[in-house]
């Protein structure tokens, strides 16, 4: 290979890897934040009601902490926690909707369905928002078990909690015996035995 | 998008016309590096010809930042990628016998190859004693087997044994390189005795070696995590999605699956094991949200043609597991609405049955589904159905990942 194809042939080289480069960064800005990032934190993403009845008794809710109200605005001009600002979640995907949002952190969502607000949480994560977490129940729990009459049985209350002993109503066998028979498989460590060449 | 054969865009059965492709293109790279003369394969032996070492050790860095990058873009997935585990007891054994056989021979295993297909006789010979090489590995594999499948250590990388970051060890292993080839190419010249004015009148090599450099070197400035890639859905769609209530599957739908006993839903749990082996629905697989991303799972979500639902207790855990596989890009992922709880409220709360009017066959219908199916349960329908129980999905075995097997 003479001289003038080396230069060449690596400067093509370098010059496809960082024209690729640089598109992936202009086209696909869609998330801020990696699906692996968000699911992480998804985990963690609850909030207390005795936290939430702490910093409401002391005042320092509406200081800390941004409250936004995922409900139609109706719902919210009916009735809303204090200090609550509303994004209804149906213009939630609209970046000049989200402006609230970036006043403070950390942030509080709640719904009508608790499922909703976990739903507004894994987009916001995913566009980059930080500190985003969800209060428990809907806007109804919400202010019943806090705001009017705080429980402490019910600090962990949280909508997907088992109400039934499922077992005792769909009894599937004597799954006690044979359970771990149907439970997948994990894969084992992968055993080879290819012959393999090399040079 | 890469590797081809093992994401299904290729044939497999085209494993070997391919083979044949890049074989004879390989073969024809080595003979224009003058590798079918084992003058010039034995020289680095002897320190006057260092080509041998130019060559391999240029063709690695260059595939390592090719494949550092396309890893990074997306358009190959090294998690299919076939890493040669390392059974150390083997690989020094290998490395001696190759490295005598080199010297004796003049030539590498690719090389001969090339170098018969010139026409060179010594090549044949080697080919031959290859082949009986060969043949006794095999014959007496039995007694050889505890060497060669001695001390195995997995699928170990460098970077990992001397605690680097993979793209500092890139860089690390490019500057290696082009100091190797100064280095060597001083040794070659003091042997060879070149005269300084054809030292002077030789290319410069400093842009390829700057350009190479450089692309290591902004490998370390870009996050080692891209946050989107381009096979994720957009924000946008994902949450009109769901607030139309699309992705959500009713509870009725999930009665009628488990009671008829039928097999048309793929059900996954998102809650946690304990859970899981207490009680789950029938024929469901355990998918908890930490591990909807993981590629064991990628054929079930990408091959299996079933919708798949998720479902815990509640709505949450499942919206958690559907957003996240829903943005992975995985397409008919669906959401138990109101989970377990809902389930069981229907199920075992009692209905009673509307009175006949024109406006209500719906209502009608749906409550004496559901007492029917209240009756079946309360019986443990379930149960009694145990031989033909509804098979259930595992979790695919590692090894039905085709792996991509290279060597010269």
């Amino acid at each position: 290979m003479n001289h003038s194809t080396l230069n060449n042939g690596s400067i093509l080289f370098f010059a496809i890897i960082m024209v690729a480069l640089a598109s992936s960064f202009v086209v696909s800005r869609k998330y801020g934040a990696s699906n692996r990032q968000v699911a992480e934190q998804l985990q963690s993403g609850f909030f207390s009601y005795e936290d939430l009845y702490v910093l409401h008794a002391s005042g320092k809710l509406e200081d800390d902490y941004l409250l936004v109200d995922l409900r139609s605005e109706d719902a919210y001009l009916e009735g809303h926690l204090p200090g609550a600002v509303n994004i209804p979640s149906l213009l939630l995907a609209k970046r000049s909707e989200r402006k609230a949002l970036r006043t403070r952190v950390p942030i509080l969502l709640y719904a009508d369905q608790e499922h909703m607000a976990v739903a507004a949480q894994a987009l916001l994560l995913g566009l980059g928002y930080e500190q985003i977490l969800v209060i428990p129940g809907n806007y109804h729990t919400i202010k019943a078990f806090v705001f009017d009459d705080f429980d402490p049985s019910r600090a962990f209350f949280r909508e997907d909690k088992a109400r039934w002993d499922h077992q005792r109503f769909m009894p599937l066998g004597n799954r006690e015996e044979e359970g771990m028979q149907t439970v997948p498989v994990l894969p084992a460590a992968q055993e080879t035995t290819t012959v393999i060449g090399g040079c | 998008m890469a590797p081809l054969i093992p994401q299904g865009l290729i044939n497999p059965e085209l494993n070997l016309f391919f083979a044949l492709l890049l074989g004879i293109g390989f073969g024809y790279v080595l003979e224009q590096a003058g590798f079918s003369s084992a003058k010039k394969l034995a020289g680095v032996f002897y320190g006057y010809d260092f080509v041998v070492l130019r060559v391999f050790f240029t063709a690695g860095i260059t595939a390592m930042i090719g494949l550092l990058y396309f890893n990074h873009l997306g358009w190959i997935d090294m998690n299919l990628v076939y890493i040669n585990p390392t059974f150390l007891y083997s690989a020094i054994a290998g490395g001696v016998i190759m490295g005598f056989g080199f010297i004796l021979g003049g030539y590498c295993p690719g090389t001969s190859i090339v170098a018969a297909v010139t026409g060179k006789i010594d090549a044949f010979l080697f080919i031959a004693g290859m082949l009986i090489g060969i043949f006794v590995f095999g014959h007496f594999y039995h007694r050889f087997e505890s060497l060669y499948t001695g001390h195995f250590l997995g699928n170990i990388f460098v970077y990992d044994s001397l605690g680097f970051s993979r793209s500092w060890f890139a860089l690390l292993l490019v500057i290696v390189a082009l100091l190797a080839f100064a280095i060597t190419q001083m040794i070659e010249d003091r042997i060879n005795k070149t005269s300084p004015e054809q030292i002077k009148s030789r290319p410069s090599h400093v842009m390829p070696a700057m350009l190479l450099i450089a692309a290591a070197f902004i490998f370390l400035l870009i996050p080692e995590e891209r946050k989107s890639n381009l096979r994720e859905r957009s924000p946008e769609a994902m949450w009109a999605e769901i607030y139309d209530g699309n992705p959500f599957v009713s509870t009725h739908r999930v009665i009628h699956e488990v009671k008829n006993h039928r097999n048309e839903l793929v059900l996954i749990d998102t809650r946690n094991k304990a859970a899981y082996d207490r009680f789950s629905l029938p024929g469901s697989v355990h998918i908890p949200l930490e591990e909807v991303l993981h590629r064991r799972w990628r054929s079930l979500f990408d091959k299996d043609p079933r919708p798949k639902v998720f479902f815990g207790d509640g709505s949450s855990g499942a919206t958690m597991a559907y957003m996240t596989a829903a943005r992975a890009g995985y397409d008919r992922v669906f959401i138990l609405d109101g989970g377990l709880n809902k389930l069981f409220d229907d199920l075992f709360t009692e209905t009673e049955i509307p009175d006949t009017t024109a406006y209500n066959l719906q209502d009608r219908s749906t409550a004496r589904f559901l007492n029917e199916a209240r009756r079946f349960f309360l019986e443990g329908g379930v149960a009694a159905r145990e031989e033909e129980e509804r098979p259930r999905i595992k979790a695919p075995e590692e090894s039905e990942i085709i792996p991509v097997i290279g060597g010269c």
